[in-house]
């Protein structure tokens, strides 16, 4: 017997999707499940109610951590987008030169992290690190990246803003989808090029923009997991604790499943909340 | 009156704007490089470094004979020869599966579970999957930096291959049908040819995924023998972290395959080929 045709392109799909199911679905599902059990590698998980839900409350380590994390958010989020917008403006011409300075853009993004954040190791090293001589060169002496919990903060929302390749190319995308007559259009009409990007590029590019800030609030974040475990550890004082490495020290330093699973459920919980209330604001 | 432009004019203003921001993007792999050739053990000199001194590049050397580097990089290589094929194939046949389905009802859904699954943080999975691994028995396997390949890798790549392949005409894909072409037989005959860079691009990015892969070997390897590259780099700079030169020269070490294929590839990624044409489509 014959397989119909549109059987079979679900078979097609099958792996994918059976794919995603058990090592993505599944595992983000049962997160919710073990928020309620105590559980560590020894034992089986116990039930054991809202305890872990609890103990967040009185732990100021996760406390600071979820600090630290809507701090980065509030602060990398905009300047990463403001960043990706204005470099994709600069640098959306066809000529040959901008391949190559898109290309560079992409460059901090794609090569591996772990090299990254070792290259950024040194760039920021207090004595002899490129950035801190220039800095004593021009006279604005040498902060300390290291072991001061605010310029730690600044040197993680630097190399977050540095690394926006993806949201480089959404950019690019959205400004490919804006029909070339509505540009040329308004340039007959005498529009300058201020007035032709709040009338026209602008409102296209608002979607894109959209979508971008909503996978941000998520990516931003576990882009940051690299630079926050090798460059400074979370410290000092935790103030470069950020989500991904709060749970990473949470689940496989302290072995503490069901903590950890609890602190990323109430985490998420209002994350999801202020996307759903911004796609609410989005709609009307 | 405001005088016409001529717009083909090369604009000063963003040519020199452009060599800025690429100079800026540039700038630390650059000093990445220039510090990877200062000779290893002696103190670096007072003031900026714009250029090399010297070229100790005997520092590349001896990354492979302080760590067991070239088992790293053998490690990496394997993984990434293993991984993505698989994942470029399975991105290949759901996207491919996913354009062909005539139902637009569910098209839609698997669009949503898509969006779904992109927006659920690496975070979350970690702890099942550390269980899920240990019943498979493949904690300390190569399987366990292999196995996101089995959905894909990243759900982008099947939105991407979907996005690809819509490109492609109905009518070349139906006439084929008529000619009594099989499922199978439209996809590596015609749908593969016609969207080279669609899956160059996922593959790429799957490259980029395993080989620069650090949360997977470090959750689940423990067993020295299995670790890869960038375990490597953290190794190394455990060790020592003065080391700066040696550190630096394994940091290049492991970014120059990236390199390469930016370079051969960048025309596929960049140019009007790019993904950017893929996302114009409405779905």
């Amino acid at each position: 017997m014959k397989i119909s045709h549109q059987r079979q392109y679900l078979l097609f799909l099958s792996p994918y999707l059976v794919g995603i199911f058990i090592f993505i679905i599944l595992p983000a599902l049962s997160t919710l499940i073990i928020a309620f059990t105590k559980y560590n590698l020894a034992g089986r998980p116990e039930f054991n109610g809202l305890t872990d839900f609890v103990s967040i409350l009185s732990s100021a380590y996760i406390r600071i951590g979820i600090k630290n994390t809507v701090l980065f958010l509030i602060t990398a989020i905009p300047l990463r987008v403001a960043g990706a917008l204005l470099l994709a403006l600069l640098l959306q011409k066809k000529s040959p030169p901008y391949g190559f300075f898109r290309a560079t853009v992409m460059l901090p993004t794609f090569i591996p992290q772990v090299a990254f954040a070792l290259i950024c190791l040194w760039i920021f090293n207090p004595f002899y690190g490129p950035v801190n001589t220039i800095l004593q060169g021009i006279g604005l002496g040498q902060p300390e990246w290291f072991t001061d919990p605010w310029m730690a903060r600044l040197m993680i929302l630097l190399i977050s803003a540095i690394q926006l390749g993806e949201g480089f190319i959404m950019m690019l995308a959205g400004l490919q989808s804006i029909p070339k007559y509505f540009i040329e259009a308004a340039k007959i009409d005498g529009a300058n090029a201020w007035k032709i990007f709040w009338k026209i590029t602008f409102p296209h590019l608002m979607p894109w923009i959209f979508i971008f800030i909503i996978r941000d609030l998520v990516f931003s974040l576990e882009q940051s997991l690299i630079p926050t475990y090798t460059i400074t550890y979370g410290g000092p004082y935790y103030s470069t604790t950020l989500m991904p490495l709060l749970i990473y020290e949470l689940a496989f330093d302290f072995f503490d499943f069901g903590l950890a699973s609890a602190t990323l459920v109430v985490f998420y919980a209002i994350m999801g909340l202020i996307v759903l209330s911004l796609v609410n604001l989005w709609r009307k | 009156m405001r005088e016409m432009k001529n717009p083909h004019a090369p604009n000063v203003t963003r040519i020199i704007l452009s060599i800025i921001i690429g100079f800026i993007f540039i700038f630390p792999l650059y000093v990445g490089i220039v510090a990877s050739l200062q000779p290893a053990g002696v103190p670096a000199k007072p003031g900026f470094q714009w250029f090399p001194t010297t070229f100790a590049w005997n520092n590349y050397q001896a990354v492979f004979e302080i760590i067991p580097f070239g088992r790293y990089l053998l490690n990496s290589i394997l993984i990434v020869l293993i991984a993505v094929p698989i994942s470029t194939v399975i991105a290949s046949l759901a996207g491919f599966g996913w354009r062909q389905l005539n139902d637009e009802k569910l098209q839609r859904w698997i669009l949503y579970i898509n969006i779904f699954v992109l927006m659920i943080p690496g975070a979350a999975v970690w702890i099942f999957r550390y269980q899920l691994l240990s019943w498979l028995d493949w904690i300390d396997t190569p399987l366990a930096l292999i196995f996101p390949a089995f959905a894909a890798t990243n759900p982008l790549f099947a939105l991407i291959t979907f996005l690809g392949y819509q490109q492609i005409p109905d009518e070349i894909l139906e006439s084929a049908l008529l000619d009594g072409a099989s499922p199978m037989e439209l996809f590596i005959k015609i749908t593969i040819p016609l969207s080279i860079p669609t899956t160059a691009g996922v593959a790429i990015l799957s490259f980029v995924f395993y080989w620069g892969d650090f949360i997977n070997p470090l959750l689940y390897i423990y067993d020295p023998t299995l670790y890869t590259l960038p375990v490597g780099l953290e190794i190394l700079k455990q060790m020592d972290i003065t080391n700066i030169p040696l550190i630096m020269a394994a940091s290049i070490i492991m970014v120059f395959p990236v390199l390469l294929i930016f370079w051969f590839l960048q025309r596929f990624i960049f140019h009007e080929l790019s993904l950017s044409n893929l996302f114009q489509r409405d779905i």
